[in-house]
């Protein structure tokens, strides 16, 4: 897996410029990324969250600033974009409506085939992709279609694991999955960072979620509101409520406890929140 | 890219034409239509461009914005004025091989290419000024009749306002899939046409999964509110003609009677 760096330098973004249709995407955002590092991007609805994804793909040309890989610029003339795209893998929302193929395989194959790799390369691409997602080798000759929703998204995922990227990105990864969906779509997040050492940037609405990344970003209305580490980031409880935004479920709940006379120390998630209860209650 | 289709989109703005009645409107451009293949002068253009301009103006549409709605259609523009020129009897003007150029073929592709354009023009601006919904009410009330003849004119009407109302969804979910397909490294604006065909279907096909599967949204949603075509629908905003809509008739009545007054008029004098 390549190590790799991505830096958003000034980037700002315009919708439909010019047009009564004109709105904000991004404004300034100076951003960096890299491998083995994961991220959090939090923002309430229309805060430029798909943007910045986008962006950071290529999919979306700054109208303002420069999107620098390993210290080159993705927009210069002579850039190959898909030595971007290779390197950072953007997985929408719902990834599984981007599915077209007859077998499970195929499309898995799409990726690394648009790449320029040989078919063979292809094949070893993906097999190795869906066996990291948890798909079984039986499922690989199988119509994507037939299969349930959270294996459908985990073979989406796959087709753009299958590129090897540097960088995964995702747009809400487990939105509409059940429980048991969701969980294996973020251990699998867990699994990539640990063992292959990718960066994961991920677009999420749950704060516990969020929570466990090593970078909080929260957007609002286009601009960088707060960045910094996941318990930097929550200690700012009154700034994140006036932006719409929760803390995770554990410094939620040890401010209703202390509201309500409970001496607690400040408990950033669910194991800090348990042994500090436990302590009272043996007291 | 797919998104930038403005043609026959709502374009949201206040302005009189907006305000009048649809079917004022279906009526409006059903009278434009006619003046423009009974006028074969040029003056008479000039007369149909300049009403057709004011009109524009009142609706407070861009111009920009409605001729890019034209995009779509330049090749066939193109093809048919082309045609034209070529297939016309008449003075030749130039000749090479087997071609030749006739003044007269000229005179039709000109006039040709100015009426396909105000008929595209004009009937987008009745989509632009109008919703979706209040057209296909527009519609239906005015083909109401039809249904004597049973002709099922309100399944008809409900067909032609959820395809119009599906335009922007669709375009947008196309965008998206294209977004996603290119993220995986797909290009498609490369290669040739036999490629790019064939590239169009990681496209096509999630596309086509989505409209099925919106349809049986859509016709789930529908029968879970008893939705039927009983004869006596009644509606949330019954279509009452206003005293704007009654000048608005007598405008395009008028409009109407002096292109074709002016047509016999400028034959009688021995014009054309």
């Amino acid at each position: 897996m390549k190590t790799i760096k991505l830096v958003l330098e000034n980037v700002s973004y315009v919708y439909n410029p010019g047009t009564i249709y004109e709105t904000v995407g991004i404004t300034d955002a100076d951003l960096s990324f890299e491998s083995e590092k994961s991220y959090a991007v939090i923002g309430h609805t229309g805060s430029g969250k798909s943007t910045l994804l986008q962006l950071m793909n290529g999919l979306l040309s700054p109208a303002k600033g420069r999107v620098l890989l390993d210290g080159e610029d993705v927009h210069a003339k002579k850039y190959k974009i898909k030595k971007l795209r290779s390197s950072v893998g953007l997985v929408f929302q719902y990834p599984e409506y981007q599915l077209f193929e007859e077998t499970v395989i195929k499309d898995v194959c799409f990726g690394p085939k648009n790449l320029g790799y040989t078919p063979e390369e292809c094949l070893e691409l993906a097999k190795e992709a869906l066996r990291l997602v948890g798909i079984e080798e039986d499922k690989f000759d199988q119509n994507p279609f037939n299969l349930s929703g959270g294996q459908k998204r985990r073979v989406a995922i796959a087709g753009v694991l299958a590129m090897n990227p540097g960088i995964l990105v995702l747009d809400e990864p487990a939105a509409g999955l059940d429980p048991e969906g969701k969980e294996q779509i973020l251990s699998l997040l867990k699994t990539l960072r640990e063992t292959k050492k990718m960066g994961i940037v991920m677009v999420s609405h749950n704060m516990d979620d969020a929570s466990g990344a090593d970078e909080v970003i929260v957007l609002d209305k286009g601009s960088i509101a707060l960045k910094g580490s996941a318990r930097e980031v929550f200690k700012e409880y009154e700034r994140l409520a006036g932006l719409g935004l929760d803390v995770p479920f554990a410094m939620r709940m040890t401010r209703l406890l202390r509201s309500r006379g409970i001496d607690l120390p400040d408990c950033f998630d669910n194991e800090e929140l348990s042994k500090a209860l436990l302590k009272i209650y043996k007291r | 890219m797919i998104r930038n289709i403005t043609l026959g989109q709502y374009y949201p703005a206040k302005s009189r034409i907006h305000a009048l009645d649809p079917r004022v409107k279906l009526f409006a451009t059903f009278i434009f239509l006619i003046s423009l293949f009974v006028n074969d002068s040029f003056t008479g253009y000039i007369f149909i461009i300049a009403c057709f301009g004011m009109v524009i103006r009142v609706s407070r549409v861009p111009l920009g914005y409605m001729i890019r709605g034209l995009k779509g259609i330049i090749f066939i523009m193109c093809f048919s004025v082309i045609i034209n020129i070529f297939i016309t009897e008449g003075q030749v003007l130039l000749s090479f091989w087997i071609f030749k150029i006739t003044l007269e073929g000229l005179i039709r592709a000109a006039y040709f290419a100015i009426r396909l354009i105000l008929l595209i023009l004009g009937s987008s601006l009745m989509t632009y000024t109008t919703t979706p919904n209040s057209l296909t009410d527009g519609l239906e009330k005015s083909l109401g009749f039809l249904t004597y003849l049973r002709v099922p004119v309100h399944d008809f009407a409900t067909m032609i306002g959820i395809a119009l109302r599906f335009i922007p969804v669709l375009s947008e979910e196309a965008d998206r899939i294209i977004k996603a397909q290119e993220a995986r490294g797909a290009d498609f604006t490369q290669g040739n046409l036999m490629k790019r065909v064939k590239g169009m279907i990681p496209l096509i096909i999630p596309l086509l999964i989505s409209a099925f599967r919106r349809a049986e949204d859509l016709a789930l949603a529908l029968d879970a509110r008893c939705y039927n075509k009983e004869k006596w629908r009644t509606k949330l905003h019954p279509l009452k003609y206003s005293r704007a809509d009654v000048a608005a008739y007598i405008l395009l009545l008028l409009y109407l009677g002096t292109v074709i007054a002016s047509k016999y008029a400028f034959e009688y004098m021995g014009f054309v």
